[in-house]
């Protein structure tokens, strides 16, 4: 029994990793590394573990972080553009901390007053993973804050770009609107039900005019102020002439509006002011259901975010922190250990050993001289080295990378042009059709033609149009995120559907980038190995192969009575020994007080158990189902930044004139390139070192081992646990465009049908006022409810 | 004189119909006051962390007492 507990995983009590052999122990309690036991004793030291009792490990790794280096948020001009309020001493700071996951997060940040007693109050906006920090910048300074976060593994993602606080009004602005037309609305609506049962007794005089011009009131403010967008955005399209959806739709509230004045102004009826008064609250609904998904889902973010905010200048031989921005050709800066070299430069003193895996996916240190080029992006490690800055930030070598073809990326997406094509073909024909109608009644009964003309302007108001692709894509972004897929924006779901080339990173995708092909646990002597490779080479069973190639350097020798026993092992005599290699029951261990959590081989040697060899799990898990099942459906390719060594396990996957290898992110940027002439293509990668493929690709998706840590420009974050799910996930968003696709047709033909009525004069305002509510919400429910049918049919729900 | 009679009953009934319908636009309104009020003070950004939070409150609350 007590061998079970040894070889069971000890997992850390701070972030949940195992342990290993040696774990560190504080207080009975097991920590992997010295940063979570520190970080343990630093929550320990002030009460606050209760953290841990909220939910199991919660803790962040701090120990794999690379340092970050805070001073330059010491320097007052970069800490008046950060803080939000500076009076009195008393200072608050808005940070986005991306790793913020759970609600031990929450209690933990907002505790940090007990850390420190400079902070005065913390308070975190979960979904947007932003944490407001009060502070008395006497007692901590906005470096130190920053340290403190860091320390217990918080590290805050500081940009100079994008306040927070420019989208906050955004959206609440939206939500303004929402409420003034959701009240204008119920109220309309309730002050219209005797116009609908005014057959069940005589609604007239007086109150019916009360009634009519209370509704007026009440829907002035939707029209002027919740409705403003659709107008403003409808006069854009004018001025610069590309008719959009909002046109038409302005175009049909107008419309709607002016025929309920010419209604309740002669006191003749009620007008259309419910069905417009609904119709802008479902709008506005629609648009503010696709804000909260991409709210919840938002990671925009660019190369600047991956770059340093300040360099370290010589200026007159002091060292002086000034923002990036300000950098000047002929600076003299300073890159200290482990800082990113911003800008493309010459090196002037010291030693460089730069790691340019960020930009070529090399993990070799180039070493540098005096007078060597350095590039934008490597990191230095070891001394501290002086550089003279030769480009401005923005030409730099990295930066083109990343910005390459960037302009394409904001091309609208297929549907947006669509229901845009759509509108403009609407608008003419709406137009068109509405005059004639006015100009046939006006020849065959005069005081019809004006109802007439309006009523196919309502009604053919293409406002469902409108409303299906928020509502559809809103849901389908939103389950996708619960399932680890996280798309950039709507027009995302739409590129992952046609594409017919899939084109994927090898290291950190198709495999794990740290895995260890074969391990040795035991002690064979050489002569010992040579037998159990002279064993191996008989065999074809893949872990044979795999232990043949690991001890690659001898020779066979010769073997007799060589057996293989299917699914079990193999046993043979070399020499004096006889060697038996497999699994534990096969050489003779018993295997009922052990569960083989890897893939294991062991060996004895004339009946004693010498060691095992231990297989790392080279492919991610999912990943070969995946590359299977995509086989025939996509043209699959693979590039990879490594040497070949993997090329044969790689040919049962892709075929073989589509894998590469030796590939820099240039090379691969290029590839992708070439590819796009002719397919449209999905990249996969990990976006470190090939984040320009994934620009230039039609779809680019990265996998990340954490959703939180790691986002660079690409058109969609994967879970690297998720990635099992691809086929699914993919299969699903291509239902959903087809459920777009179906309401927008079933949308189409209430419209026809609608006009059909309004052409002839037969529609009464009663019936347009009923329809067109219903065909909105027939079809937000529609699509609402399709996207989690096939959710539940892929299993994503 | 019956005509009278429903005359009256009418205007009496409008007059109430008027006094329901202002009553009923003044609360209606001053939820609509209240809703926007708590959209200002931004209690529709974050519906996840106040739910969790109300479980700390035993513990935050006392401590920053004692800091302030």
């Amino acid at each position: 029994m007590t061998q079970i507990i040894v070889e069971k995983q000890i997992s850390c009590y701070h972030c949940g990793d195992n342990c290993g052999d040696a774990p560190v122990r504080i207080r009975e309690k097991p920590f992997c590394c010295n940063g979570c036991k520190t970080v343990y004793e630093l929550l320990n030291d002030h009460a606050l573990c209760g953290y841990y009792s909220l939910s199991n490990q919660p803790g962040l790794k701090s120990g794999t972080r690379e340092d970050r280096e805070y001073s330059f948020l010491e320097e007052p001009a970069i800490i008046d553009q950060l803080l939000n309020f500076n009076e009195g001493g008393i200072c608050s700071v808005t940070w986005k901390i991306p790793s913020i996951h759970c609600s031990s997060c929450i209690w933990l940040l907002e505790n940090l007053h007990k850390i420190h007693p400079g902070v005065i109050n913390s308070s975190i906006l979960f979904q947007k993973k932003e944490l407001d920090i009060q502070f008395n910048k006497d007692q901590i300074s906005l470096a130190q804050l920053a340290i403190l976060l860091d320390t217990i593994g918080y590290s805050p993602e500081i940009t100079l770009a994008g306040k927070p606080i420019s989208n906050k009004s955004v959206e609440k602005t939206l939500l303004y609107k929402i409420g003034i037309a959701g009240f204008s609305f119920g109220n309309i609506m309730l002050l219209s039900i005797p116009e609908y049962v005014s057959h069940l007794g005589d609604f007239t005089g007086v109150i019916k005019v009360f009634f009519s011009y209370l509704s007026l009131a009440l829907a002035l403010p939707v029209i002027f102020y919740s409705a403003s967008d659709y107008f403003i955005s409808a006069w854009n399209a004018v001025k610069t002439r590309r008719i959009n959806i909002d046109f038409p739709i302005a175009l049909g509230l107008i419309a709607a509006f002016v025929q309920s004045l010419l209604e309740i102004i002669p006191r003749s009826g009620m007008g259309y002011l419910d069905s417009l008064t609904g119709l802008i609250f479902f709008l506005l609904i629609g648009k503010w259901y696709q804000q909260k998904t991409y709210k919840a889902i938002s990671f925009q973010r660019d190369y600047k975010s991956f770059f340093p905010l300040a360099a370290a200048l010589i200026r007159e031989g002091k060292e002086v922190f000034i923002p990036l921005q300000a950098l000047e050709l002929g600076d003299l800066i300073i890159i200290k250990n482990q800082d990113v070299i911003p800008a493309d430069g010459i090196m002037k003193k010291g030693k460089a050993k730069i790691d340019y895996s960020f930009v070529t996916g090399e993990s070799d240190l180039a070493k540098k001289q005096i007078g060597d080029k350095l590039f934008a992006g490597g990191r230095q490690s070891g001394e501290s080295i002086e550089v003279l800055i030769t480009k401005k930030v923005s030409e730099s070598y990295l930066t083109q990378l990343w910005n390459t073809n960037r302009s394409s990326q904001e091309e609208e997406s297929g549907f947006v042009k669509f229901t845009n094509k759509v509108a403009l073909y609407f608008t003419v024909a709406v137009l068109i059709v509405s005059i004639g109608t006015y100009s046939y009644w006006s020849v065959v009964e005069p005081s019809v033609a004006l109802h007439a003309a309006i009523s196919v302007l309502i009604i053919f108001c293409p406002c469902t149009l409108a409303l299906a692709i928020p509502f559809c894509f809103g849901s389908a972004m939103n389950i996708l995120s619960q399932n680890g897929f996280f798309l950039k924006n709507t027009s995302t779901i739409e590129k992952l559907t046609d594409a017919t080339a899939v084109v994927f990173d090898k290291t950190g995708t198709v495999t794990y980038s740290s895995a260890s092909d074969v391990e040795l646990q035991g002690v064979l002597s050489k002569e010992e190995e040579q037998c159990v490779k002279s064993l191996v080479v008989h065999s074809s069973h893949p872990l044979s192969r795999l232990i043949a190639q690991h001890i690659k350097a001898l020779k066979p020798l010769d073997s007799f009575d060589f057996e293989e026993s299917l699914s079990k092992g193999i046993s043979g005599r070399v020499d004096d020994k006889y060697l038996r290699l497999g699994s534990a029951s096969f050489v003779g261990i018993s295997s009922d007080c052990r569960l083989p959590e890897e893939t294991e081989v062991y060996i004895s040697i004339n009946g004693e158990v010498k060691g095992r060899y231990v297989f790392r799990n080279k492919f991610r898990e999912g990943i070969s189902e995946v590359l299977l099942k995509w086989y025939k459906k996509y043209a699959l390719h693979l590039l990879s930044g490594d040497n070949d060594k993997d090329k044969e396990m790689m040919q049962h996957y892709f075929p073989v004139a589509n894998i590469y290898f030796n590939q820099s992110p240039h090379a691969k940027l290029n590839y992708i390139k070439e590819l796009q002439r002719t397919q449209k293509t999905i990249m996969i990668g990990d976006g470190l070192n090939d984040a320009g493929a994934l620009l230039e690709s039609h779809c680019g998706i990265a996998v990340s081992e954490s959703s939180g840590y790691f986002s660079p420009a690409c058109d969609a974050i994967l879970e690297a646990k998720q990635i099992g799910k691809l086929p699914d996930l993919l299969a699903y968003s291509k239902a959903c465009v087809n459920t777009v696709r179906f309401s927008l047709t079933i949308s189409l033909s209430y419209n026809i049908i609608g006009l059909f009525f309004a052409c002839q004069g037969l529609l009464k305002p009663l019936v347009a006022a009923v329809l067109m509510p219903i065909s909105s919400v027939t079809i937000v429910l529609f699509v609402t409810w399709m996207s989690n049918l096939w959710a539940k049919k892929y299993h994503l729900k | 004189m019956c005509k009278q009679i429903t005359l009256n009953v009418k205007q009496n009934l409008m007059s109430v119909i008027f006094l329901l319908i202002s009553f009923s636009l003044i609360v209606a309104g001053s939820f609509l006051l209240a809703f926007l009020w708590a959209i200002k003070d931004g209690q529709f950004e974050d519906d996840y962390s106040p739910s969790v939070r109300i479980l700390y409150e035993d513990q935050v609350k006392p401590k920053k007492d004692d800091k302030e």
